[in-house]
């Protein structure tokens, strides 16, 4: 029998606190569907919003890497397609669909019942639609936080634009929720977003130092928290449990995994339900991911004297609402500044907006950064979409190169 | 031929000729304002799916990129795209055509690229706003590129033209929905066709003669209600009334994204011989949902009026509204007569492919027979779509 200190990966301490946490998470958002105020909201959503007006967030992506994780994606999208959704579209959607339509069958039976339903759309113009199709099952409303995507800088009359939608949004949440808006809590709210931030980009920025204290699966899981619960004080000590732990394991100089040989960044979501076998497989021939884009979406904070219009800003400004330069120089940047040594793309068929255009940045990072790339194609939550071999094969390829 | 009518051919020879000369601006989104490309002296064309083009995409948009765009770049790849002074992507439409934006600018840096961005939410006072701001910057880059400033004239000239275009189809929309026999959608579809690839005072007279001819010939007919059934489909305002009464043989409406009418057109002609039906509309993307655009006003500032007209277009999916599209076409499909829907969706598309569920389910409310029929904008497997279309006429009792 192995010896458990004998695996390629290390897994983290902090890991029964962040089952806590959401844990806490998943009963504060039953609890406030009963009351009556609870909203979906989508993972770029400017959350700060309806925390600071007593609506409680429930994430719905966060959700679907739930389905994926435990295996049961193709059932849920599934019954979506039941419903007459096609297999093309995004499978985080598909899953949402389809656990709103059988709930019994869904994990946790389903996200807790909405009333109201929060889109932006600087993440993907899917959210839309997605968000349209809950509405139709279960009557809660759609309030859309409509972000353009930016081509280069934010013209002014963009940021007035996205500024007079967080106007809106508050009106709507007031209308629907019977509350109101207090500044001083929103600057409560957006301080311990802005700690937590602080606190996980701190996590991020330690994987830097050689060995990396963190893997791609480490980050992916941690994250939760500072998506589903961005603004709630109660994460701030679960991001400084983490970021203690970081910091230990760079003093003693201890990786995530036991041997790193070859350093890689992971571009886009992961495949939820591979998410350990994928990562720790690659741990076990000294492949790292000291980095990723997904990971490191979540910066910034909310803060001066007009909220709002920073809000604007700090939201219309994520990753995936810019064009392909500011997407290369985000990766090109992390590739220096972690020193990697490659980079593997993951091509996910339920997200163009992330995906589509990787063909070409793929060509132009390694341009720019002398490291090669590989890319893989599948889904991240719809495991019928993914060739395990077809994959492995690709990414031997790359591992080639390093030897 | 009256003094007027020697001064109005004068001015159409004079226009065709100029119109030979202009530079082509190709756009790719039905909502395109083309006015704007037409007061700065080009021609607009709208670039569509085309058949036999074999691959070239493939280095530069995955498979999952929507069937459109594939086509499009592979078009662009393989030089099969014509000659463009510029091509014209809209912006927050839809992920597939924003991020084929980036590749393309990558893929051919020579070529002049624009993009036009759209609010996606409910048509207000900030969205129009956001919009206009975002005509005006095109305006300006046009300006920058090709030295030339439209003076408020020739705004009012190229709007009036679209306005009075728009105005003819329409009117034929309303006219082939209430008498089809009058006009056949093969024709109703090439006047339109015509058009978008080529802009122009002959082609908007043309319609416009046609409407007026048929009007006449419907002399005896009530021109009230057939001006009610034109005001209802503008502005969705059925009031419960019914527009047609006319049930026989079975009548189709074709509903959809971005496949061109006259693309459906002839996909029907072929099978009407041995299934009759009357295909009395569509509701497609690069039909009824862009030639219903509200006209614009030529008092007020132009890029504000034609943000106001754009965004009022019905059925716009790639806007916020699925309740209020989807009331629409109830009522629609209540006030006139019709036996079979068929939803077009083309594949990877999400605004065809997350509206279908909700535009079957309303149909199945009415008890009207649906087909959903995924299709690529090409038609690169069109016997297997003649087969189904087939298929769905004898359910209806089409033969």
């Amino acid at each position: 029998m192995a010896d458990k200190t004998e695996k390629a990966y290390r897994a983290l301490e902090s890991q029964t606190h962040l089952q806590q946490v959401m844990f806490r998470y998943m009963l504060e958002g039953q609890h406030a569907s009963e009351e009556g105020k609870l909203a979906w909201v989508t993972s770029g959503f400017p959350v700060e919003i309806p925390l600071a007006m007593g609506v409680t967030p429930s994430y719905p992506e966060q959700y679907g890497a739930v389905v994926g994780s435990q295996k049961v994606g193709p059932d849920l999208c599934g019954y979506a397609e039941e419903l007459g959704y096609s297999q093309e579209l995004c499978s985080y959607a598909r899953s949402s669909i389809g656990s709103t339509h059988r709930p019994d069958n869904s994990p946790m039976e389903g996200l807790p019942t909405p009333q109201a339903l929060l889109a932006c759309n600087n993440i993907c113009g899917t959210v839309l639609r997605w968000y349209d199709a809950i509405s139709e099952m279960t009557d809660a409303p759609v309030f859309l936080l409509d972000t353009p995507p930016i081509d280069a800088e934010q013209a002014p009359h963009h940021i007035e634009y996205v500024q007079r939608g967080i106007e809106r949004l508050v009106e709507f949440i007031s209308t629907t929720f019977d509350t109101s808006m207090e500044l001083e809590h929103l600057r409560s709210v957006a301080k311990n977003s802005t700690t937590a931030i602080d606190l996980w980009t701190k996590s991020l920025q330690a994987c830097k130092n050689k060995p990396s204290p963190l893997n791609c699966a480490d980050r992916f899981l941690t994250m939760a928290p500072v998506v589903a619960l961005r603004g709630s004080d109660y994460i701030i000590e679960f991001y400084q449990t983490l970021y203690d732990e970081v910091k230990d394991r760079v003093e003693q100089g201890i990786g995530a995994i036991r041997d790193e040989k070859i350093r890689l960044l992971w571009d886009n979501i992961p495949p939820w339900f591979q998410i350990f076998r994928f990562f720790n497989g690659l741990a076990k021939r000294g492949v790292v991911f000291p980095a990723d884009t997904y990971t490191h979406a979540w910066q910034g904070s909310i803060e001066g004297t007009d909220l709002y219009r920073n809000v604007a800003e700090l939201y219309s400004n994520v990753y995936l609402n810019k064009g392909l330069d500011a997407k290369v120089e985000k990766m090109c940047q992390l590739i220096r500044d972690y020193d990697l040594d490659g980079f593997i793309m993951f091509s996910v068929r339920s997200c163009k907006r992330y995906s589509l255009g990787q063909l070409v940045s793929k060509e132009l990072v390694t341009e720019e950064t002398g490291v090669p790339g590989v890319i893989i194609e599948g889904d991240m939550v719809d495991s019928r979409a993914f060739n395990d071999a077809q994959i492995q094969t690709r990414v031997d390829a790359l591992l080639e190169m390093f030897a | 031929m009256s003094d007027g009518q020697v001064t109005d051919a004068a001015r159409l020879k004079s226009n065709t000729d100029e119109d030979a000369n202009r530079q082509m601006i190709g756009y790719l989104y039905q909502h395109t304002p083309i006015e704007l490309f037409i007061a700065h002296g080009f021609t607009p064309k709208l670039v569509t799916a085309i058949k036999g083009v074999m691959g070239g995409f493939e280095s530069s948009l995955q498979t999952f990129s929507c069937a459109y765009s594939r086509n499009i770049f592979s078009q662009r790849a393989s030089g099969k795209l014509g000659e463009l002074t510029g091509i014209v992507f809209p912006g927050n439409t839809c992920d597939s055509l924003q991020n084929m934006g980036d590749v393309w600018r990558y893929r051919f840096p020579d070529d002049r690229v624009f993009r036009l961005t759209y609010p996606a939410g409910l048509v207000n006072d900030d969205a129009i706003a956001f919009f206009a701001a975002e005509l005006d910057l095109l305006n300006k880059e046009l300006q920058r590129l090709y030295g030339f400033s439209p003076t408020n004239a020739q705004f009012r000239e190229a709007i009036e033209l679209v306005n009075m275009w728009r105005l003819a189809i329409q009117q034929l929309y309303t006219i082939r929905l209430v008498h089809p026999e009058l006009i056949s959608y093969l024709q109703l579809a090439s006047l339109i066709d015509t058009f978008y690839n080529h802009p122009c005072h002959e082609k908007a007279t043309e319609a416009k003669e046609i409407t007026h001819n048929l009007a006449i010939e419907m002399k005896d007919e009530s021109a009230l209600s057939l001006e009610q059934a034109h005001r209802a489909l503008l502005t969705g305002n059925f009031w419960k009334q019914k527009l047609t009464t006319n049930a026989s043989p079975p009548r189709l409406v074709v509903v959809g994204g971005m496949i061109s009418p006259s693309t459906i057109a002839n996909l029907f002609d072929s099978v009407s011989n041995t299934h009759p039906h009357e295909l009395v509309m569509d509701l497609l993307s690069l039909g009824f949902k862009t030639i219903f655009t509200p006209p614009c006003n030529t008092n007020g500032e132009w890029s504000v009026e034609l943000a106001k007209s754009i965004l009022s277009a019905p059925l716009e999916p790639t806007q916020e509204g699925l309740p209020k599209r989807i009331e629409y076409v109830k009522n629609l499909f209540t006030a006139i007569d019709v036996d079979g829907i068929i939803i077009c969706e083309q594949s990877f598309c999400d605004p065809d492919q997350f509206e279908a569920p909700s535009l079957k389910g309303a149909a199945n409310q009415l008890g009207i027979k649906a087909l959903r029929l995924p299709l690529d904008p090409e038609l690169s497997d069109e016997q297997r779509i003649i087969t189904r279309i087939q298929s769905f006429l004898e359910t209806i009792g089409g033969v």
